[in-house]
């Protein structure tokens, strides 16, 4: 699905909070709330009075349940100014911060008992090999395993809005960054085990193995918001809106792994053991910018509000110099006599871009119908293309050294080389066709009370491309030199399917039905609801609470 | 008219259906040949030392084409006159006028002459580094899996023609040692005959001097002591020397033949670097080392493993003689089963009656099967180190007791 990423470059990177009012979301898009004013910075002054947003607002992902189990956890506190500023100002902020012990896989002494975060457990075992009535073989197994998600993230957006004659115009910042880092229990570890007689009084087996993992992915972004409104003429207004974003996403996994096993630990004579390691990381550290504008032009009467709006974004990122793999793992047996070494290596070099754009075109039509009812559609077209494009080249080589300990070097011993290379191009290309053809409305039944509906038909084209190529193959060549100075080389076959080709097209339709209903129970109090559609089981709904003043 | 062109049709036919076909290129090339081996000639027709029929008895003359197979895919560029010759050996002119063709798709070279003189006898030679492979690697004319360098991997065959004689063709490769005794053995003669048989034919003034007396050879005790020996035979396939003295008992003695200096008494157009010995046998090179090997003079049998056999947790190792009991610990005596090493305790069973017997008790259980190691350095109560490979002299590096069960 990386394509989706592409597409998504232009839009709106995804908030730790919301975007979008209660009344915005349950009107399908239509009719808009002060709380929406705010990340337009120009049209802050439009906020009448100070808002006050705090986790009772709900923002930080709109889901959390006032009554239910459902929790981001995020810290959330945001305000506004209004129009009685000359500079009005408003900003948002949330934070984050997990840390979450997850199952090891290992139990305690009840097998009930699953152990999470860190967890250690022993296991030991005796044995009558001889059936004497006397143990005389004891093996222990202790093992500890490592298994958290952690992640923590901030998320602000600040600014500020002035009127500047007949027009308004304003700047804001917004920050994101976030980061989850995993710990496999799978692959993060220490084994120590093992065997000992208990007749002789010594270890006859000794195994250690630790192994390390860690898998993080982050991500930054900064954007600069620059707006402005302009009036032309007493109905007519046009807007405009920029915000050019610089984008960071880093994902990376570190592994490691020692592993030793002496099959005559604690004596000298003779040395017999198994050792192996493995060092392993992979990067793909992608940076670029994105650039999404947009005009609108707004009609204004007593009756109706026409919005028509252009909007466009182009989007770029590249991967890294960094970014790619490296796997080096080592072998070491012991054959008493003679041993064997092995050596292991993979690099992985890649180059990376992915690149999007795209273009939309709207219209909102808003109609105060009535008093108590205000009735709004839409019509929304956009198209948008993507390319993400990965050239991964990939080394390998591997050495074998094998010496049968009889001290002469002569055809029983060798080293053996093996090298081999390939070029791969995996390649994405999407392109997407949207319109969208909303409906809301707003009904006050009696003062302070508002119920609202929305209805949000989509048509979604999505045409995507996927390509694999194999570029380059150098052939899997090994040369095996001998103790005797004779030598010779092997190419292996390859088998490899050099080039596919995917290509998917699909039409989707779907219609979002929202409601939502808000009420200003006192002058200082906004409260907008959704979820409520079991009005006897309050655990689904979620709850919108503003403090206006 | 019609007719003939009829009989040719068919005559090409067949000559398409045949098993060896030369118009069609043969693929079957190892998997994995090429890229950096050094590339080998498999087969020539005719073989070394073999017939050349003339294969136009119509015409006069003789006409026939000498066929070489490659391992590996050539450079043809390489296979030209400037690196392939013939010489006639019976007269030592070159042969003029040769048709050198190479079909890469079969890996065939062909030498092809309308005119081989009558009553002669040939050496062709591919030189090197001239003539290699399609990636650049040199000819290993002489087979042995190494890249010796000119002349040395040369690559040569002889063939006679009607009226020649195969008894007259040169050697193609250096004269090898045979056999050579005493080879590594015990041996109880104090004044053992020393003989080195050749492939020969020899030049026996590398053997010997002009007053009769052993050269290129030396018999020294292990500590570097030369002793001086007598000729008995020097002939061109044989070098016969005794000690001039008694050898003394229970020493180890070391025999030297100076390769570099012995040379054979091969024909006149033979080429000249084939003279020299190749005491291991392993193809021409630059330099030969000497051929070093030792026996021993003693008439005490030293130990040996007589039985391996298992007992309840463990094994009992029973040897043909009282041994010294020191030696045997757990770095002379060992056990390895499917996992590796296996630890132990060993245990004096018995060590009387001629015999010594210990047994190895495993401290853990096994799996797999078992390997027993009884290292070369253990002894028997008269200080002998052990034989395993059997010569009679104990304490070789071949010597280590390494069987499974």
């Amino acid at each position: 699905m990386r394509y989706c990423v592409v597409l998504c470059l232009g839009w709106a990177m995804a908030f730790g909070f919301i975007p979008q009012s209660f009344r915005l979301q349950s009107t399908a898009g239509i009719w808009d709330d002060d709380y929406d004013l705010m990340f337009d910075p120009a049209r802050i002054l439009e906020i009448e009075g100070y808002r006050l947003w705090t986790n009772l607002s709900n923002y930080a992902t709109g889901n959390d349940e006032q009554f239910g189990p459902g929790r981001s956890n995020l810290f959330l506190v945001g305000g506004s100014t209004g129009k009685d500023w000359q500079v009005a100002p408003a900003g948002i902020f949330d934070h984050y911060q997990f840390e979450r012990p997850l199952f090891t896989g290992l139990f305690g002494p009840d097998e009930r008992d699953s152990l999470f975060g860190r967890g250690r457990s022993s296991y030991a075992e005796w044995r009558d090999l001889d059936s004497n009535g006397t143990y005389d073989f004891k093996r222990v197994m202790i093992t500890e395993r490592n298994a958290w998600r952690r992640g923590s993230g901030d998320d602000c957006y600040f600014g500020v809005g002035t009127e500047l004659g007949a027009a308004r115009v304003g700047a804001g910042f917004i920050w994101e960054n976030g980061k989850v880092e995993f710990t496999n229990p799978e692959f993060d570890y220490i084994l120590h085990n093992y065997d000992s007689s208990l007749i002789a009084g010594r270890l006859t087996w000794l195994h250690d193995d630790t192994g390390k993992f860690r898998q993080f992915s982050g991500s930054d972004a900064k954007r600069l918001v620059l707006s402005g409104w302009f009036k032309l003429g007493e109905t007519w207004e046009l807007g405009a809106m920029l915000k050019p974003g610089f984008i960071t996403t880093d994902d990376r996994l570190e592994r490691t792994e020692k592993s030793r096993t002496d099959f005559n630990p604690g004596v000298g004579s003779p040395t017999d053991y198994e050792q192996s390691s493995l060092d392993e990381w992979w990067k793909s550290p992608y940076s670029g910018f994105d650039l999404p504008l947009t005009v609108q032009l707004v009609l204004r009467n007593d009756a109706y509000e026409t919005w028509w709006s252009l909007g466009g974004f182009y989007a770029s990122q590249r991967l890294g110099s960094d970014g790619g793999g490296r796997s080096v793992a080592t072998y070491h047996r012991t054959l008493n006599p003679g041993y064997t070494t092995e050596w292991d290596t993979m690099i992985h070099n890649r180059a990376g871009a992915r690149s999007g754009s795209g273009l939309n075109l709207g219209l909102v039509r808003r109609h105060h119908l009535a008093e108590k009812l205000e009735f709004g559609f839409g019509v929304n077209l956009g198209l948008g293309f993507g390319v993400d494009s990965l050239l991964d080249e990939l080394q390998e080589w591997e050495r074998v050294v094998y010496d049968n300990g009889d001290s002469l070097q002569n055809v029983f011993d060798y080293t053996r080389t093996t090298t081999s290379a390939e070029t791969w191009l995996e390649r994405t290309t999407a392109s997407q066709a949207k319109a969208a053809v909303p409906v809301g409305l707003e009904f006050r039944p009696i003062t302070p009370v508002a119920l609202r509906l929305g209805a949000l038909p989509t048509f979604l084209w999505e045409n995507v491309t996927t390509t694999h190529q194999l570029l380059a193959l150098a052939p899997r060549k090994s040369r095996t030199e001998y103790g005797d100075g004779s030598f010779s080389e092997r190419v292996d076959e390859v088998e490899r399917s050099p080039d596919s080709r995917e290509r998917r097209t699909s039409f989707t339709q779907t219609t979002q039905l929202t409601y939502g209903a808000g009420f200003r129970p006192v002058e200082n109090l906004q409260i907008d609801l959704m979820g409520f559609a079991n009005l006897v089981d309050l655990t689904g709904w979620r709850l919108s609470a503003t403090l206006r003043f | 008219m019609k007719r003939i062109a009829i009989f040719f049709t068919l005559v090409l036919v067949l000559a398409g259906c045949q098993l060896d076909n030369p118009l069609t290129g043969n693929t079957d090339q190892p998997l994995g040949t090429g890229a950096g081996n050094l590339p080998k000639v498999v087969a020539v027709v005719p073989q070394n030392r073999g017939l050349l029929p003339d294969d136009n008895p119509d015409k006069p003359g003789i006409q026939g084409t000498v066929e070489v197979t490659f391992s590996d895919y050539m450079d043809e560029a390489g296979l030209t006159s400037a690196n392939l010759t013939v010489l006639n050996t019976a007269t030592g002119e070159e042969v003029q006028g040769l048709e050198i063709g190479y079909l890469p798709e079969a890996r065939k070279l062909f030498v092809r002459s309308e005119e081989w003189p009558a009553g002669s006898e040939f050496l062709l030679t591919l030189a090197t580094p001239g003539v290699k492979n399609s990636y650049g690697t040199v000819l290993d004319g002489n087979g042995n899996g190494r890249d010796d360098g000119a002349p040395y991997d040369d690559f040569l065959t002889t063939f006679y023609v009607s009226g020649g004689n195969p008894a007259n063709c040169v050697p193609t490769k250096r004269p090898i040692v045979q056999s050579i005794s005493p080879d590594t053995v015990r041996i109880t003669q104090f004044r053992p005959q020393i003989r080195i048989q050749f492939s020969g034919p020899m030049d026996t003034l590398t053997l010997k001097t002009a007053d009769g007396k052993p050269q290129n050879i030396q018999l020294a005790s292990e500590q570097g002591n030369a002793v001086p020996l007598d000729l008995v035979t020097a002939s061109r396939w044989e070098l016969a020397v005794v000690p001039k003295e008694s050898l003394l008992m229970g020493r180890r003695y070391v025999v030297t033949l100076a390769s570099g200096n012995i040379r054979a008494d091969y024909p006149t157009h033979t080429p000249d670097y084939l003279r020299a010995l190749d005491p291991l046998g392993d193809g021409a090179q630059a330099t030969e080392p000497d051929l070093v090997w030792y026996f021993a003079l003693d008439t005490l049998v030293p130990p040996r493993v007589a039985d391996v056999n298992g007992i309840t947790d463990g094994i009992e190792i029973e040897f043909t003689t009282l041994m010294d009991t020191a030696t045997l610990n757990s770095a002379t005596v060992q056990v390895y089963d499917g996992n590796g090493f296996v630890p132990g305790r060993l245990r004096l069973y018995r060590t009387a009656g001629g015999i010594t017997v210990v047994d190895y008790y495993f401290s853990r259980q096994v799996a797999g099967g078992l390997r027993v190691f009884v290292s070369h350095l253990v002894s028997s109560n008269q200080g002998l180190l052990l034989d395993s490979n059997g010569n009679g002299i104990g304490g070789e590096v071949t010597d280590d007791y390494n069987e499974r069960l």
